[in-house]
């Protein structure tokens, strides 16, 4: 054997190892954030009450917040959140007691046509993904995948030298023996998807070092002081006086026109300002922050895009952003599922072709020591 | 050969232990599901007036955490009263006295029936430190109250 050859065989059994020990984790973990990039979606399929028709003229936010804050007594709307013409308006309500819900206004007749608790499927499905439900520990066993998962790309791309083969001729030989078939499907799967494996495992170690360095109390900073109306900006008055959403939404619409608004935060306390965020489109994967004054509807700071925001706080956005696949909408919430399955099935026809060939590879291992134990007996 | 059958089910079925990770999440699922957390810490409570507003202040028994910009801080949930909510415009927490308004501390935000905080605590406590409270309503007079830290700190002592 050359020695080229026996490099390639190392590098292989490299690429076997580092994930068929984990297999079942790693397949439990991309088979949930597949699940978790189209959580919402799935939760409006299910539930009649997150839907909306899209046709009719919308209703403005005050109408909105009216009708969410009748639907429980004590309930404060604190934000509104638009997920598109498809769903209806989710209008956060704090509780007396202390907790949130949601509830799910239909953007257009204005009627809360069902209530969530805080704990939904979506935050189900990120807590199983993210953290197995206890944190930070889960946290840690998670991210730690990051390890294996940019191993394995690195060597596959090692041992599977012709890689680029599979873009512009692609072949699965779905007719031949299962083994021939699995190892094409993964050479494929895994050729198509290098970007996508890429992204994950990146954004994973990310998360694994991020979290790494505020437990050793190294935390990257980055933090912006937080916007605050200011003092003498605040009325003075027996009793709070009323804040006009629509005004507000008006003034942040038009300081950034071309915005697809998707979120409208009303203070908490007198300090806070009213916030809109929005995707102008203009910086792909981040979004626009409008700032505004609740009590004058005017305009504080707009933040978002590139200006102004330090590089951890970017890099945190942007991580999020690549990692959800939440910053396009739908269309790439679509890619990043269909990819996720595509991972997941990596690493399913991974362990099969390992299964196979280490069975046989096995099943020779026990006849030779049956040979041996036959000819030391006779 | 039975010794030979078992290492070859071992050999053969070693590399699906992994999957014994699914089991983790499991003990926490009830948790995750009721309304009160199974396995969250005990609270302190302590209940302080204001001024005219009496609060009650809660904590989890447990030692300062790090934020997020690795600094050391400890979450308190500040209870106002629901007939106080609209005569309050701010709930400040500070580790030692306020010099003044503009340093009154964090800022409680949220649920404004259960407001949050987030307060710097002080990497190495003497003890003899004490919480200030300020409230301010909405006339604009500031109200101030302060406890010992060591009253509602938590943790190991």
């Amino acid at each position: 054997m050359s020695a080229g050859k026996s490099r390639t065989r190392l590098w292989f059994l490299w690429h076997s190892w580092l994930a068929m020990p984990l297999w079942a984790f790693l397949f439990f973990v991309c088979l949930t954030g597949t699940i978790a990039v189209v959580s919402t979606e799935i939760m409006w399929l299910v539930d009649p009450s997150m839907r909306a028709s899209g046709e009719g003229e919308p209703l403005p936010p005050s109408a909105l917040i009216a009708a969410a804050e009748g639907s429980t007594p004590g309930a404060r709307v604190t934000s509104l959140t638009w997920g598109g013409s498809h769903m209806a308006v989710g209008a956060r309500i704090a509780l007396p007691d202390g907790t949130f819900a949601t509830a799910w206004v239909n953007p257009v007749s204005g009627v809360v046509q069902g209530l969530s608790g805080n704990n939904s499927f979506r935050q189900f499905v990120r807590a199983l993904h993210g953290w197995l439900l206890t944190f930070p520990v889960g946290w840690y066993l998670v991210t730690l995948l990051a390890i294996p998962l940019l191993g394995s790309l690195i060597t596959g791309l090692v041992v599977y030298k012709k890689f680029w083969k599979s873009f512009y001729q692609p072949r699965i030989r779905w007719r031949q023996a299962p083994r021939v078939m699995l190892g094409d499907l993964h050479r494929v799967a895994g050729t198509w998807s290098i970007w996508f494996i890429a992204i994950m495992s990146v954004t994973s170690l990310w998360f694994l070092i991020y979290l790494a360095l505020i437990h050793l109390g190294m935390g990257l900073g980055g933090g912006k002081p937080p916007v605050l109306v200011a003092r003498e900006d605040i009325p003075v008055a027996a009793t709070p006086p009323k804040v006009n959403p629509n005004a507000i939404l008006a003034a942040a619409t038009a300081a950034l026109p071309d915005m697809r608004l998707r979120y409208l935060g009303l203070p908490g306390t007198a300090y806070d300002p009213a916030s809109v965020i929005g995707s102008s489109g203009q910086t792909p994967l981040l979004p626009d922050f409008i700032r505004l004054n609740p009590f004058t509807a005017t305009v504080i700071k707009v933040e978002g895009g590139l200006d102004g925001a330090s590089g951890i706080e970017l890099t945190r956005t942007i991580m999020r952003a690549l990692h959800t696949g939440d910053f396009g909408g739908l269309p790439i919430k679509l890619i990043w599922f269909v990819f996720g399955l595509v991972m997941t099935t990596l690493v399913f026809s991974g362990m099969l072709i390992w299964v196979k060939r280490t069975a046989r590879a096995t099943v020779d291992a026990v006849r030779r020591v049956k040979l041996a134990e036959g000819s030391s007996n006779a | 050969m039975r010794k030979l059958l078992a290492s070859k089910a071992w050999q053969r079925n070693k590399f699906h232990l992994s999957a014994l990770m699914m089991l983790v999440p499991l003990p926490f699922l009830p948790g995750y599901f009721s309304a009160k957390p199974i396995f969250a810490p005990p609270e302190i409570h302590r209940a302080v007036s204001v001024g005219p507003f009496p609060i009650t202040l809660v904590t989890f028994d447990q030692a300062p955490h790090r934020g997020p910009a690795g600094d050391l801080v400890k979450d308190y949930s500040i209870r106002l009263q629901p007939a106080d909510l609209d005569r309050v415009r701010g709930v400040f927490l500070r580790v030692g006295k306020p010099r003044n308004l503009r340093a009154a501390g964090a800022l409680g935000f949220g649920n404004p029936y259960e407001r949050e905080a987030e307060v710097a605590m002080p990497a190495n406590p003497t003890g003899t430190e004490e919480l200030w409270l300020t409230v301010e309503d909405w006339t604009g007079t500031v109200h101030q109250t302060s406890l010992p830290l060591a009253e509602v700190l938590g943790g190991k002592r």
